[in-house]
């Protein structure tokens, strides 16, 4: 192609893909054939040259460091708060796992702690007339023991309900032998008719 | 204190923050651009994959950008603040004959980036990453989501607008 100012628009338009080496080699003989005789375009190139090697020449920038501190720092609080998430999904799977045999042993512990409490303070406040009046038996009234029965009675239907409530078995055999053991060390025997007694 | 993340969030930052300080041309709004970003490579870690770790950065980088754009209320208050505090301290810093050197070359380089935040996008987004950033192409083309060879006629097309935007300036 000669050198002609027609061709100008041609070469102009392919100036950036010339610098990039990405003209065939037909388009770009022909370019460099109009560029050795045309000045104007020359000089275009020569710009293009200069603005992209200036650009390429601009630098990368630091980002402060206080950024990254600020974020990291963040993150680690992020990471301590995942933890303790976890943790708690442990606990909530370890509790439901063992609910069936944590619960009804909390729910013994208590009938015995409050059935037991309740007969020995009863026992305690005995005048010192009736213990007179009954030697040979134990110093609690027949009246009292009643009382006792019939709170350990309301205990056992707290455990029933729990148990329709939660749908958890808790075994009868073990509560009925924990109840027994911990109640005979405070009262007599005999005073005890258990309801779930088989 | 999280050493991987805070590796990865060193290594990354500086193309973060390179990324927007020439898209935006403020150092105050690229600190908050690179915060966000990292920010959510922090939450999105564990999903991104490791071969496009890079692209993800980028193209998150990149709608950070946008949507700070999007906020600005003026656009012309921006005349770059950190860099008149580098060409102060640059020039003071060389001594006779080079502070001339040192001024017209911190000139030029303040021309550059003004004419850069004139082009539009996505023109301005491949000019950083390809000719700034040094990416490939294939990496550009994955982080803007764009086709290989629409990338290349982009940048040609942004730069020629650079160019132009440049006349008797560089």
């Amino acid at each position: 192609m000669p050198p002609s100012s027609e061709n100008c628009p041609w070469v102009q338009q392919r100036i950036e893909p010339y610098i990039d080496n990405e003209l065939g080699d037909v388009e770009r003989a022909t370019l460099e054939r109009h560029i050795d005789g045309c000045e104007s375009c020359r000089r275009e190139l020569r710009h293009a040259e200069t603005v992209l090697s200036q650009l390429r020449t601009l630098p990368a920038h630091r980002c402060p460091e206080r950024i990254i501190e600020d974020i990291a720092s963040r993150a680690a609080t992020v990471t301590t708060e995942s933890v303790r998430a976890r943790l708690a999904r442990l606990v909530g799977r370890f509790d439901r796992r063992f609910a069936a045999v944590l619960r009804p042993a909390l729910a013994v512990l208590l009938i015995v702690v409050v059935a037991a409490s309740a007969v020995i303070l009863r026992h305690d406040r005995l005048p010192d007339s009736r213990t007179a009046e009954h030697p040979s038996s134990s110093a609690v009234t027949t009246e009292e023991l009643e009382t006792a029965r019939q709170d350990v009675l309301l205990a056992f239907s707290y455990v029933k309900k729990y148990n329709q409530r939660t749908g958890e078995i808790v075994r009868q055999e073990h509560l009925f032998n924990r109840v027994t053991r911990s109640l005979r060390k405070s009262v007599a025997e005999s005073m005890f008719p258990f309801p779930l007694q088989k | 204190m999280n050493r991987p993340f805070r590796k990865l969030a060193e290594e990354q930052s500086e193309r973060i923050f390179t990324f927007a300080y020439y898209s935006l041309r403020s150092r105050e709004e690229a600190e908050d651009v690179t915060q966000e970003v990292l920010v959510k490579l922090w939450q999105q870690m564990e999903a991104i994959e490791p071969g496009k770790l890079s692209t993800w950065v980028m193209r998150v980088t990149r709608n950070a950008v946008i949507d700070a754009a999007r906020r600005r209320k003026t656009k012309s208050a921006v005349f770059a603040d950190g860099v008149e505090i580098e060409v102060v301290e640059a020039i003071t810093a060389a001594n006779g004959p080079n502070a001339e050197e040192v001024l017209q070359s911190m000139e030029i380089r303040g021309e550059l980036e003004e004419a850069l935040e004139q082009i539009e996008e996505p023109y301005r987004s491949i000019i950083v990453m390809r000719e700034i950033q040094g990416m490939t192409y294939a990496e550009v083309a994955a982080s803007l989501e764009m086709p290989l060879n629409t990338v290349k006629v982009y940048l040609h097309r942004g730069r020629k607008k650079l160019r132009e935007a440049l006349r008797g300036r560089v």
